[in-house]
């Protein structure tokens, strides 16, 4: 006799497992939908959760001042969140369950594991325009369908140049993530440049998110007398690295090449021993608000006034990215992705006041360059008492 | 174990349920077909994992790298070197099955622990060199631009239900080619391997070529999957292999969904993979997910979700007893 009852409730099992996915979404008319990706969840939801909160904000913002005008109608903004987890496979079917809800304008990534991940996808589907606002990984962009209001890396690592040349530190010990995508694949570059500057290399080592014993690397590095220790990463680990270096009696500079909320950084290490420690990375919300720019308070403030705490560092970069969409929408006065890429391509930085974060025009006065990429140049900081603040390299 | 005469009807029952998976992802939109494709392609790997855990007995924690091996040759011949996929496809398997039965001559030298130890050493370093060889892998930055497996004209169909379809053929082929395995003599012997190595060996088995062929049967296996995962993304990254990501995975897909089954790790690949994408578990607690799982799984279903199914089936079938002032049933014989 033939046994079947296993193969059948393979079929069963199988039945059962795809029948719930049978299913899609749908939109509500008069109403544009823009899909955003951001780590919710997972080890990188302290940078992701704040992006995800600017862009719902701004969304709000837009609704209440009347919504987008296109082509003589107005629409309002409705944001379709997706978690990434800062995974590519979860972040492609992120994406892919946003296109089948027939969303066509994107905002994100934030990891730059996920960016190249996602890239493919979005530049062979010509109903889908990408407006990147986290991943500072190099050749994300292609200036068709696929933009970035973020910096690249190469514009962080201006600000380290311009650091190592104002104080002329004359040697650097170099500590890099080594599955940060961005930063490791600027590390030649970036020491060719510190190189150029007559800085010597004393080592470059690597570490791995999520580390939390650095003292046989410190303790080599120790030896190699390096004036200046510079840790490009995540905050978590930057922090650890920071103080146990100081624990092994590491006098010299430290340099930070990452995007560090206070709050995060605080867990890991004191107040007291980030004192004096210089960040290179373009100004953050906060930088804004010390600044005194009142898009930047305003937006602070209605950060705080919804979400009882501060906004992230990259919220002011997400909120922006819906005012950039919402200025593209009705300069090309259609919905149609083609049209809205050209508008897109063609904004000009004074056709967004809106936007807090201060972008360097193109020659022209355009948002974007033609591969797509804004012009948006690390500056550096330094931590005084809880927090960064702008630096004063002359000093 | 069945007998050798219900392979023709498994397979039959194998390609019912293909068909019929095949047809209702046709009616799927672009997300839920992704879904499909992931969870059947983590059902080839558990499938053929379980060849090699289930019946033979062994925990290897290289199948993350072999998976990994296994889409770097796709990535590398297809982009770099112009080979088609379905070329690709069948070297990027027997580059992965050689390099699993050299891992295997190396790791059958111990036995239990030792074994699960220096296969997560190799899986270690697996991982290691795909960040290492940067210039080959692309290092942590991936690879990019992996060519899409080339579509015939004849189907018309969306190249992301394709890749559904393409993933579902590939368990298909993996389900038959597993049975076939476990049926043969070499099946056999995996399993008194399994049971008793002493007395397999007592017995004449001849243990050394069954184990490496259960090692090789599952590396190849993984290498392809790896290889569909590579083309239908166009791109991978390094923490696509990990040992605690895919390696670990891996082992429990088998043991959620029951070891010495070739059904219950499909479930397991449905439940643990296709499941949670589908409902959006929250990162910040899969790995606790998975642990709670094993633990729940290893201490009061040792046998996996497929003995459960199979003891509720059982009991679903027993014939009520009559009640003792009933009419007894006339039993007729028919032949």
């Amino acid at each position: 006799m033939v046994n079947l009852r296993p193969s059948l409730a393979t079929c069963l099992i199988l039945g059962l497992g795809i029948l719930p996915m049978i299913g899609g979404g749908a939109k509500a008319a008069d109403e544009i939908v823009i899909g955003e990706i951001h780590p919710i969840t997972g080890p990188a939801t302290f940078y992701g959760l704040p992006e995800s909160r600017g862009v719902q904000l701004a969304a709000e913002h837009i609704n209440k001042a009347g919504g987008v005008k296109v082509g003589g109608k107005e629409y309002q903004i409705r944001i379709a969140t997706e978690d990434d987890q800062a995974s590519p496979t979860v972040g492609v079917a992120a994406l892919r369950k946003l296109v089948s809800a027939d969303v066509r304008f994107i905002i994100g990534p934030l990891a730059s594991g996920v960016a190249p991940a996602l890239k493919p996808i979005v530049e062979r589907n010509d109903k889908l325009t990408q407006l990147i606002d986290g991943t500072i990984a190099e050749n994300m962009t292609n200036g068709k369908n696929i933009f970035r209001n973020q910096a690249t890396v190469g514009g962080y690592n201006v600000a380290v140049a311009e650091l190592f040349k104002a104080k002329k530190y004359p040697s650097v010990a170099m500590m890099t993530d080594r599955f940060h995508a961005g930063f490791m694949n600027s590390q030649k570059d970036l020491a060719g440049n510190l190189k150029e500057l007559g800085v010597s290399i004393a080592s470059e080592d690597y570490y791995k998110l999520g580390d939390t014993d650095f003292s046989a690397a410190l303790t080599n590095l120790r030896g190699r007398n390096a004036e200046v220790l510079l840790i490009r990463g995540y905050p978590a680990e930057g922090a650890l690295i920071t103080k146990q270096a100081r624990q092994l009696g590491f006098t010299g500079q430290v340099v930070w090449e990452m995007v560090s909320p206070p709050s995060t950084v605080l867990k890991n290490i004191t107040a007291a021993e980030m004192e004096g420690v210089y960040n290179c990375i373009p100004p953050t919300t906060e930088d804004y608000v010390k600044l005194g720019d009142e898009k930047a308070i305003a937006l602070d403030k209605a950060y705080r006034a919804k979400h009882n705490e501060g906004p992230g560092e990259l919220t002011a970069l997400s909120h922006d990215a819906v005012y950039i969409f919402k200025a593209a929408f009705e300069k090309a006065g259609s919905l149609d992705n083609a049209a809205v890429n050209k508008a897109m391509a063609a904004l000009m930085v004074s056709d967004i006041p809106e936007l807090v974060t201060r972008y360097t025009p193109q020659p022209d006065g355009r948002l974007f360059a033609a591969d797509g990429q804004v012009d948006l140049r690390g500056e550096v900081s330094v931590w005084r008492g809880e927090a960064w603040e702008p630096a004063r390299l002359t000093d | 174990m069945t007998g050798s005469n219900s392979f023709p009807r498994t397979v039959i029952a194998a390609s019912a349920v293909f068909i019929a998976s095949c047809a209702v992802a046709l009616q799927l939109n672009d997300y839920y077909l992704y879904v499909v494709t992931i969870g059947a392609i983590f059902a080839v790997l558990a499938v053929s994992f379980d060849v090699l855990l289930g019946y033979t007995g062994y925990l290897s924690l290289a199948h993350g790298a072999l998976y990994g091996l296994g889409a770097y040759s796709c990535a590398v011949l297809t982009a770099n070197h112009g080979f088609g996929f379905w070329t690709a496809l069948p070297i990027a398997g027997l580059i992965t099955g050689a390099v699993g039965a050299i891992v295997a001559l190396l790791s059958f030298r111990t036995r239990g622990l030792y074994f699960a130890v220096l296969t997560l050493g190799i899986g270690l370093i697996g991982h290691q060199l795909f960040l290492v060889f940067d210039e080959v892998t692309g290092g942590v930055g991936g690879f990019v631009g992996i060519p899409g497996p080339e579509q015939p004209d004849w189907l018309r169909v969306s190249p992301t239900a394709y890749s559904a379809l393409l993933a579902l053929g590939l368990l298909w082929v993996t389900f038959v080619a597993a049975a076939a395995f476990v049926r043969s003599k070499l099946g056999a012997a995996c399993l008194a391997i399994r049971e008793d190595i002493t007395l397999a060996r007592a017995l004449g088995i001849r243990v050394a070529g069954a184990r490496l062929a259960a090692f090789t049967f599952s590396a190849v296996f993984a290498g392809l999957a790896g290889a569909l995962f590579a083309s239908m993304s166009n791109f991978i990254a390094p923490e696509s292999f990990t040992v605690l990501g895919t390696g670990f995975q891996l082992v429990a897909l088998v043991v959620v969904g029951g070891m010495g089954t070739l059904w219950g790790p499909i479930v397991g690949a449905i439940l643990l993979t296709a499941l949670p994408e589908a409902l959006r578990v929250a990162a910040t607690y899969s790995l606790l997910a998975y642990g709670v799982l094993l633990l729940v799984f290893v201490i009061f279903a040792p046998k996996g979700i497929a003995s459960l199914l199979k003891a509720a089936l059982k009991s679903f079938r027993k014939a009520p007893r009559p009640a003792p002032d009933a009419t007894p049933l006339r039993r007729e014989v028919t032949s």
